[in-house]
């Protein structure tokens, strides 16, 4: 039979962080805010970068991308996703979780569907571009087509 | 409005003596989640780019909180949210940790959950997010539960509804706070058809 304990656990945390002084919750987020605005132009050289290596590796202009496994696909994405606090509301990092939800569907249905790939990597170019004037409503709708597509093409997760 | 709001107004956090244990294979993103956390006023942090780095680091002791991305190669972060709950010393066994993900299917925040983590943030980093999160940590006070099967925070988290002054995360949730009640209370009878056992007819 299973032995079950339950404990008070010693939390640290709380003991460190209620202690007098301290810095307001809204201080605190405008702080950080200002210390990540310093990591900007870095993000979003990051972001350019992996979406150069996506489109070049996986694109319609790659003959042999069809040899490729679809590794480095997710890992490109995943760097976008890490960086994409540098361009706030462009809707580029949920575009890239979208890639990433591809490949996810693509390994386990064992199938690949390069359609579906094109759409993604055009839409991701699409928010780099001009995802941060586009409306609220329509980004929405531009990243449901994704999933559509990928439910479509490749299949449900 | 929310939560969100009131702890921006007014709800302090001292975390300068606070050590993090920042994990991510990916320098950017680590570079990314420190300057979050120095701007929140951390002073103490320890920045790793492995899991086996992350490891060493809390054999050493004296670690306050774990930040660990989830998807990492050869170890991850969930391999090292097992790790803690189960491995380290006695003293690094209960640290909180959250697991910072950027693809995060369901599975992936389920599997975090019965490793023992305290909650998965999605990337990007977003500093409200995670200073809520911090605010949740520092009021919480679920139980740890030890079993052949699990370790780590009491997962019936949900039933207890979120912190007070906190409005949750799900559509469900209930509010942290109780009010005036506005009906009449439940008679005894009716408190006692809820709590007494009955027998079941099948």
């Amino acid at each position: 039979m299973s032995n079950v304990r339950f404990i008070r656990a010693p939390n640290k945390l709380a003991e460190l962080a209620r202690g007098k002084g301290g810095l307001s919750a809204g201080e605190a987020v405008k702080r950080a805010n200002v210390a990540l605005e310093r990591l900007k132009d870095a993000s979003i050289a990051i972001i350019d970068e992996n979406l150069a290596l996506i489109d070049q590796t996986y694109g319609p202009g790659n003959p042999d991308r069809v040899n490729l496994s679809l590794d480095s696909l997710y890992d490109n994405a995943s760097r976008i996703i890490d960086a994409g606090g540098g361009l706030p509301g462009s809707g580029l990092e949920e575009c890239a979780r979208k890639v990433c939800e591809l490949v996810d569907r693509s390994r386990a249905n064992h199938t690949r569907d390069w359609d579906a790939v094109d759409v993604h990597i055009a839409t991701l170019k699409v928010l780099r571009a001009q995802g941060q004037s586009l409306t609220a409503a329509q980004r929405k709708s531009v990243l449901k087509g994704l999933s559509d597509v990928t439910t479509k093409r490749v299949g449900e997760g | 409005m929310t939560s969100l709001r009131r702890m921006l107004d007014g709800d302090k956090l001292k975390l300068e003596g606070v050590h993090f244990l920042l994990v991510d294979d990916n320098p950017h993103a680590l570079d990314i989640m420190a300057q979050v956390v120095l701007g929140f006023g951390v002073r103490n942090m320890t920045k790793v780019e492995s899991a086996a780095a992350a490891r060493q680091a809390i054999a050493r002791g004296g670690i306050d909180i774990v930040l660990t991305d989830g998807q990492m190669p050869e170890e991850n972060g969930y391999q090292l949210t097992r790790w803690i709950r189960h491995e380290a010393s006695e003293s690094m066994r209960y640290v909180p940790i959250l697991i910072i993900t950027g693809h995060t299917p369901q599975s992936d925040v389920t599997l975090g959950r019965d490793l023992g983590a305290n909650f998965t943030i999605a990337k990007p980093l977003v500093p409200r997010v995670l200073l809520q999160r911090l605010f949740w940590l520092s009021q919480e006070d679920r139980q740890f539960v030890l079993s052949d099967t699990y370790k780590g925070p009491d997962r019936r988290f949900k039933r207890l509804g979120p912190p007070s002054g906190t409005d949750g995360r799900r559509e469900g949730d209930l509010k942290g706070e109780v009010g005036e009640a506005s009906e009449p209370n439940l008679s005894q009878a009716q408190i006692d058809a809820l709590m007494k056992p009955a027998k079941v007819v099948l």
